[in-house]
């Protein structure tokens, strides 16, 4: 148990380590010790990009004692052992004068480590210590030693309080002794109102009716709040608020990605979309909900739908090529899971993290070991699926077509083996022994016919190895072609004759010691000789007569048995098993022609277009099957997959295991690599959710890059509140839902938004003059650290200030909070944040309080999601990852090809034309106002309808008055025509003065914010 | 600059990103005090313009992309000695390119000199030829493979098969861009999608509002052009009245809340939208042009889209993409002849117009020009093959080993060719420029060190040129 800040710990690790070491007498070797897990790491960590061997930016370099010693450009010395106050390094790290590292200044334990290596003498050892600690293992352990994020999550204990009755649940604790820390105090409770709003845009993304509003007002029971959290979180448009975050981590789509003329949909990409709803819902344990993502086909008795699981690996972006779909998994499952960014290191071993090219090879080997297989699971009983028989008949029919277009093919290209027999043979045998033909020599043979472009490559390749394989010297047919291959080349015409002889000495007859009759026949006729090419043309001569006569007859229905037992032995060689005329459906893939595969694929995207459009396909689930044989994965030099290095086994992440690293045993790993990733043991999965879960209720990350927790990744401000988090998590046995409620019952949750309704604490109020200064410093601090990448325009000093200034003037005459200025950006949660809805729980709540929200569930994903009429929620709009609608884009949605932590947040006026001239929202302004006008004739009851459906509450009487002379105006202005309008701009209104009002409704901030 | 993983535009970040062109704005809005509406102005704004890494004359880009594969021994890159050859093999043999060619394929188009400078240059680019002077013609460019769905990607987004931002996201990105009222990275291309579609303009782990707004200049209404941009239902004034009674709500609510950056941003954001209707109507209506300037550009889609893209650089976007078609028109494995010279006339004459416009207005050293497909043709002539071309045997395969690409205006120095192909026009030899070259030099073009261009994303830096690129000193004036 900790009871003091980590800093604390890690410092009297160090004093204590090093007494130790003094005690034995190595206090030289524990200093050294101390330089190797601490200082080269952090040094390598954190300066050696910019003063290492690559690049030394101001002439400094920090990767070697002697350039250390002797500083950079400056001329003064960089560490002077012993002297901090000498030591530049050591000003400058602790952003004195010089500031850096530029990006983020080093933790304090960071810089107290610099601090002791350089007071005991900036020892910089070489030689073998050295070398170790650039092993993988060192860089590993040496993370595991330092990095925040690789320690063991541990109950923090509670932070002790001054005002204990503020603390609601174990998040106040920390939240309120931090702020005590810093002598700011938290924000009272928002009203009830405000309250339920914010759980109910937070946990379902809808806001609360008028009624229920009224109702948990009025509600004087101890346990209200309590109460409509568990309502919230049973309600099933909780999994559909929720799911859509995991979708952004899962980096969801419905298609493919460019298809190169295949179907772009993904049939059953939505089966994965509706299991995470499901899910959420059902509160799955988090670490079952991992494993199943990884690896549900592979635990025994899991459920058959939650197969559907494995769409997390599978719903990527396909990019026609192998590496990069693996690529895609790796990325996901690290990023998304695991919070490290293992795709760093294909190419070379990680830049920041002791992630080695090896441990993505490892997981590759995982990933690779299992494929798509071509037909997906069913989900359930197809026969229950209404519409079924029809799809299935339709289905069945496509697939007919397809079949058909490959036997036909194949039986064409079966056809033309055997008709072509005769040249394949030849030519084979040509190239066999060597021998070039002149074209004239060429048109000497009839049975050449076939030009270049026709010849396929592979009928020639099955003719070369075949005649390899039956050439025999005694074989009675074959045995001639032999044995003039082996003639001497040069006195082929002198010695050919002898051979000829030889064999027509043999009696006639299919048996060993015997001649095959027609090549007797054929031999006995030539009379003389230029090459083997002329025995060739016997056999080449004896396969096209064949073939003539047969393919002629067999139309009238002669069979094999029909034919003499000569002629039968060459009618094998061209209609038989076993012989490179057999061409098997496998080989066709390699023949079609462009023309005919484009005919094939176009088949096979009518298949599947009708598995993704038709009603009636029954669900799919998008799984991974394990290869009979798992992948032995090799590095790829450099990345590239033609540079096969050294074998890797599959295996977990070294910096996540111990000193005995196992491989995987069973199977591609897959499973075992999703156990240890939710392992109790693993210090990251836990920290990632909670994080994940955080960010969504406050707005705010704790975690700087929730992705990204690796070594460049700070310590975050609420370490210890996170690993409160995360050790809650497993208290709850992995429950996300009761890490809901820890949170949203807190009084840090419970907070107000704003900062200017409450009286700031006595004492702490800074001068204005002050605060521009921090606020201009602060500036100028962000500035520098954007410079290195782009710089960013600041103009001038003076603007900066009076931006500043704006932020914490007395513009409306209210008194300034010493909190914003004390900690402007929120970081330690002296409030709530104000929330804006992202793009779907607008237009979802656009369709709630119109009326016209379709609640139905799950399914095939609807395209059109912004055409008026299509009012399912925004989660079930089709996701075309390949032509995401401009609109998606502008309104921040999460990019579907990279697995995303966090939106980014932009205001610009797409999203304002979006809401006042989209014919959805036009629609839905239509709805309402309808809608409003069957309930009153009285404009001012209207207007007093439309803010409890709109705004959850009743107009104030500003409101009512600015709302009923908008109206009045407007009527009286419809009288007298409005000229001079742009071309294509009505010259009507054809909204009613009443619609108009609506529609502005809608578009106000305080429907589309939340406090 | 920015980190994704972290809120998009931080507070701190928002203070200190005041600045130029804030005059672009024009009136702050009426209901709110100047440093609020500044402020609401940049908050969450990414787009607000910023200056690059060093001063630059670029400010602008406009790019001609000849999607398809447009032959530079047909245009700008003339190869006399395939006469010699005609129908037969070439001595030096053919490069693997996508398809088997065969013989030697000489131009069927006349070459003669312009400008100065004395560049020939093919009679089916006649009217751009009359500015040769001002074009860096590159003779030596090269990329990977001879494959249009990685070479587009690579042309537009620096790799080939992985997703990637493309470089009008990249420079939007870095750039900002100068007028609020207007998307800032458009691209523009008639009747469709060029292949691989919206990833030729992708902003992939940048924020989705630096991908290009795609715009179909097969159609000509605006409404059809930019979605949303017209309300079909109120007129202009009755649309001010609602944003004036928004304005006083949302000031309503404003109020006892405080200063809160984002509320303000959303409020500005209506103003700026009521403005963008009619700024974008007007920019993309080229019947506003005088009958000289239409005449200048000529008839048809080009013509349309190229005098679109003179008026949309002319009121602050920062970069616009024109694709000559859906599909890829350029791409003439049969009847080059008759083809080359079909699409040519489509857009000579505009391209001709524009660099004259562009001068005319003093908008032409601000605003750089690139011309050139996503790889050139084969000097030898595509030989038929069942199922994949029509087996006219008059048409080019593509080649990737050496094509065309030219720039002009924004700091490029003009009437020089850089670089060249082999004797037969096959393969880049004299300093081959890769793509990721010119990408770089662009880049440079518009102030920005191409290494220091990056994005933190997924653990590392990425930039457009991955771990390549340098940049061509000689192409800059």
């Amino acid at each position: 148990m900790r009871q003091i800040t980590p800093y604390l710990v890690s410092g009297c690790w160090l004093v204590a380590g090093l007494l130790a070491g003094f005690c034995l007498g190595e206090e030289a070797d524990e200093v050294e010790r101390h330089f190797e897990r601490r200082v080269r790491p952090l040094l390598a960590a954190r300066c050696w990009e910019c003063h290492g061997p690559k690049r030394q930016e101001s002439g400094l370099r920090l990767d070697d004692r002697e350039s250390v010693m002797r500083g950079g450009d400056s001329g003064e010395p960089a560490v002077v052992p012993g002297d901090l106050k000498r030591s530049r390094l050591y000003e400058a790290v602790r952003y004195e004068g010089l500031k850096m590292p530029p990006d983020a200044p080093l933790s304090a334990d960071q810089i107290a480590d610099l601090a002791t290596w350089i007071s005991a003498g900036a020892p910089w050892p070489t030689g073998t210590a050295a070398a170790d600690l650039q092993s993988p293992e060192a860089q590993a352990e040496s993370a595991r030693m330092t990095h925040w994020a690789f320690q063991p999550v541990a109950r923090p204990a509670f932070p002790p309080v001054r005002q204990a009755n503020w603390v609601r649940t174990g998040v106040d604790q920390f939240i309120l002794a931090r702020l005590e820390a810093e002598e700011l105090l938290p924000s009272p409770e928002a009203d009830r109102r405000t309250l339920l709003r914010r759980l109910s845009f937070d946990l379902l993304g809808l806001p609360p009716s008028f009624e229920s509003l009224e109702a948990f007002v009025r509600d004087e029971s101890p346990d209200a709040y309590e109460r409509v959290v568990d309502q919230l979180l049973a309600s099933p448009r909780y999994g559909e608020r929720w799911g859509r975050h995991w979708l952004d981590v899962a980096r969801y789509a419905d298609t493919r990605g460019y298809a190169f003329g295949r179907e772009r949909r993904y049939p059953y990409a939505y089966t994965y979309r509706d299991y995470v709803i499901r899910a959420w819902n059902e509160d799955r344990p988090y670490d079952q909900f991992v494993r199943e993502q990884l690896a549900a086909d592979l635990i025994p008795g899991s459920e058959p739908a939650a197969r559907a699981a494995l769409g997390f690996l599978t719903v990527g972006r396909k990019f026609n090529n192998r590496h990069d779909d693996l690529d895609d998994q790796i990325d996901v499952t690290s990023r998304g899971l695991l919070g490290l960014t293992v795709s760093c290191a294909r190419c070379h071993n990680h830049k920041f993290d002791a992630i080695p090219t090896a441990d993505y090879y490892s997981l590759y080997g995982v990933f690779a070991s299992s494929q798509e297989p071509s037909e997906l699971p069913l989900i359930g009983r197809p026969e229950d699926h209404p519409g079924y028989g029809a799809f299935k008949e339709e289905l069945d029919r496509r697939q007919a077509a397809l079949q058909q277009h490959l036997d036909e093919r194949l039986a064409e290209y079966r056809e033309q083996a055997r008709r072509s027999a005769a040249e394949y043979l030849f030519r084979a045998y040509a190239e066999w022994i060597s021998v070039t033909m002149t074209a004239e020599q060429a048109a000497s043979y009839s049975f050449l016919t076939l030009s270049p472009d026709d010849r396929q490559a592979q009928f020639a390749n099955a003719w070369r190895s075949y005649l390899q394989q039956r050439l025999r010297a005694e074989d009675p047919f074959w045995g001639p072609l032999h044995d003039f291959r082996h003639v001497e080349a040069g006195r082929f015409a002198a010695l050919a004759p002898e051979v000829q002889r030889r064999w027509l000495e043999r009696p006639a007859g299919m048996l060993p010691g015997q001649l095959h009759p027609l090549v007797k026949n054929a031999l006995a006729a030539i009379t003389t000789w230029q090459s083997p090419l002329d025995a060739a043309a016997i056999y080449a001569r004896l396969l096209a007569d064949t073939y003539r006569e047969f393919s002629a007859r067999a139309d009238q229905g002669v069979r094999w048995e029909s034919v003499t037992d000569a002629r039968r032995t060459i009618l094998e060689v061209v209609y038989g098993s076993g012989t490179p005329t057999e061409i098997a459906a496998g080989d066709l893939a390699g023949l079609l022609n462009r023309a005919e595969r484009d005919r094939q694929r176009d088949l096979e995207k009518q298949i599947e277009a009708w598995q993704a459009s038709s009603p009636g396909a029954p669900p799919r689930a998008m799984v991974l099957a394990e290869n009979p044989q798992p992948h032995q994965p090799q590095i790829f030099i450099r990345g590239n997959p033609g540079r096969p290095g050294k074998s890797v086994p599959r295996q977990f992440l070294l910096v996540l295991s111990g000193a005995n690293r196992q491989p995987f045993q069973t199977g591609s790993g897959r499973r075992e690599l999703a156990e240890h990733i939710v392992a109790p043991g693993n210090p990251l999965t836990r920290r990632v959710i909670a994080n994940r879960i955080w960010m969504h209720h406050f707005g705010t990350s704790l975690i700087g890059t929730p992705s990204d927790l690796g070594q460049r990744s700070e310590r975050p401000v609420h370490a210890d509140l996170l690993d409160y988090l995360a050790s809650r998590l497993l208290d709850y046995d992995w429950s996300i839902k009761a890490l809901h409620r820890e949170i949203v019952l807190s009084s840090t949750y419970r907070q107000r938004a704003s900062s200017t309704d409450t009286t700031p604490a006595a004492g702490l109020a800074l001068t204005r003059t002050e605060v521009n200064e921090t606020a201009a410093e602060r500036s100028l601090a962000a500035t520098r650290t954007d410079a290195n990448q782009v710089a960013v325009s600041v103009t001038a000093g003076d603007k900066t200030s009076a931006t500043a200034m704006g932020a914490v003037s007395n513009e409306a005459g209210r008194s300034l909070d010493p909190r914003v200025s004390k900690d402007p950006e929120n970081r330690l949660y002296w409030r709530m944040n104000r929330r804006r809805l992202e793009f779907e729980a607008l237009r979802d709540s656009l369709l709630l309080v119109t009326g016209q929200l379709d609640e139905r569930m799950g399914g095939r994903a609807v395209d059109g999601f912004v055409q008026p009429g299509v009012a399912r929620r925004t989660v079930y709009s089709l996701v075309d990852r390949q032509d995401l609608p401009n609109l998606l884009r502008v309104f921040d949605f999460a990019s579907p090809d990279q697995s995303q932590a966090k939106r980014p947040e932009t205001t610009v006026p797409q999203q304002a034309l979006f809401l006042m001239n989209s014919p959805f929202v036009l629609q839905q302004v239509q709805t309402l106002a309808a809608s409003l006008a069957a309930i009153s004739e009285d404009p001012a009851t209207r207007i007093a309808q439309l803010y409890q459906r709109v705004l959850g509450r009743q107009p104030t009487a500003a409101e009512l008055d600015a709302g009923l002379r908008y109206l009045l105006a407007t009527q009286q202005l419809t009288s007298q025509q409005i000229t001079r309008q742009p071309a294509s701009q009505p010259s009507q209104d054809s909204l009613d003065p009443w619609q108009q009002y609506v529609q502005v409704l809608l578009l106000t901030n305080e429907f589309a914010f939340y406090d | 600059m920015m980190r994704p993983e972290t809120s998009m535009m931080s507070r701190r970040e928002m203070l200190c990103r005041t600045g130029v062109g804030m005059g672009m704005l024009g009136l702050a809005t009426l209901t709110m005090s100047e440093p609020a509406a500044v402020r609401a102005a940049e908050y969450g704004n990414p787009l607000a313009p910023r200056a690059p890494h060093f001063p630059a004359k670029a400010k602008r880009v406009i790019h001609l992309f000849m999607n398809g594969g447009p032959s530079h021994l047909d245009t700008f890159d003339p190869k006399p000695s395939l006469q010699k050859f005609a129908g037969k093999e070439l001595p030096t043999g053919n490069l693997k390119t996508e398809r088997r060619t065969g013989a030697a394929f000489p131009s069927p188009y006349q070459f003669q000199p312009y400008g100065e400078s004395g560049i020939e240059v093919s009679e089916i680019f006649r009217h751009t030829a009359q500015h040769v002077d001002s074009m860096a013609i590159i003779r030596s460019m090269h990329a990977d493979v001879p494959n249009h769905e990685p070479s587009l990607l690579l042309m537009n987004c620096g790799e080939s098969r992985q997703v990637r931002p493309s470089v009008g996201s990249w420079v939007t990105y870095g750039l900002g861009t100068e007028n609020q009222n207007l998307p800032a990275f458009i691209a523009m291309c008639p009747g469709g999608y060029p292949i691989t579609e919206t990833q030729n303009w992708q902003a992939a782990f940048l924020p989705g509002v630096f991908q290009g707004t795609h715009v179909d200049t097969k159609h000509e209404k605006i409404e059809q052009l930019i979605e949303n941009i017209r309300n079909a239902s109120v007129t202009q004034a009755t649309q001010r009245r609602q944003l004036d009674l928004l304005s006083e709500l949302n000031q309503t609510h404003l109020s006892p809340r405080g200063l809160d950056p984002a509320l303000e941003a959303r409020i500005h954001s209506f103003e700026l939208a009521y403005r963008m209707q009619r700024e974008a109507a007007e920019a993309f209506d080229v019947s506003r042009e005088p009958r000289h300037v239409l005449e200048a550009y000529g008839p048809g889609v080009q013509a349309r889209q190229i005098l679109i893209a003179r008026r949309l650089i002319e009121r602050g976007v920062r970069f616009v993409q024109l694709f000559h078609g859906a599909g890829q028109p350029w791409d003439n494995h049969d009847d080059l002849e008759v083809n080359h010279r079909r699409l040519a006339e489509q857009c000579d004459r505009a391209i001709g117009a524009l660099l004259t416009d562009l001068k005319r207005l003093g908008l032409f050293e601000e605003t750089l020009v690139i011309w050139g497909g996503e790889f050139g043709r084969t000097p030898t002539v595509e030989l038929p093959q069942a199922g994949a071309n029509q087996g006219k045997i008059n048409g080019r395969d593509h080649n990737h080993w050496g094509f065309t690409v030219w720039l002009a205006g924004g700091g490029v120095r003009g009437g020089q060719v850089y670089g060249a192909t082999d004797e037969f026009g096959f393969k880049a030899v004299e300093n081959p420029v890769h793509v990721h070259d010119l990408h770089a030099t662009i880049l440079r073009l518009l102030g920005f060190d191409h290494t220091r261009l990056t994005y933190h994303y997924a653990g590392r830096d990425f930039r457009l040129t991955d771990v390549h690129g340098t940049v061509i000193e000689r192409l800059i004036a």
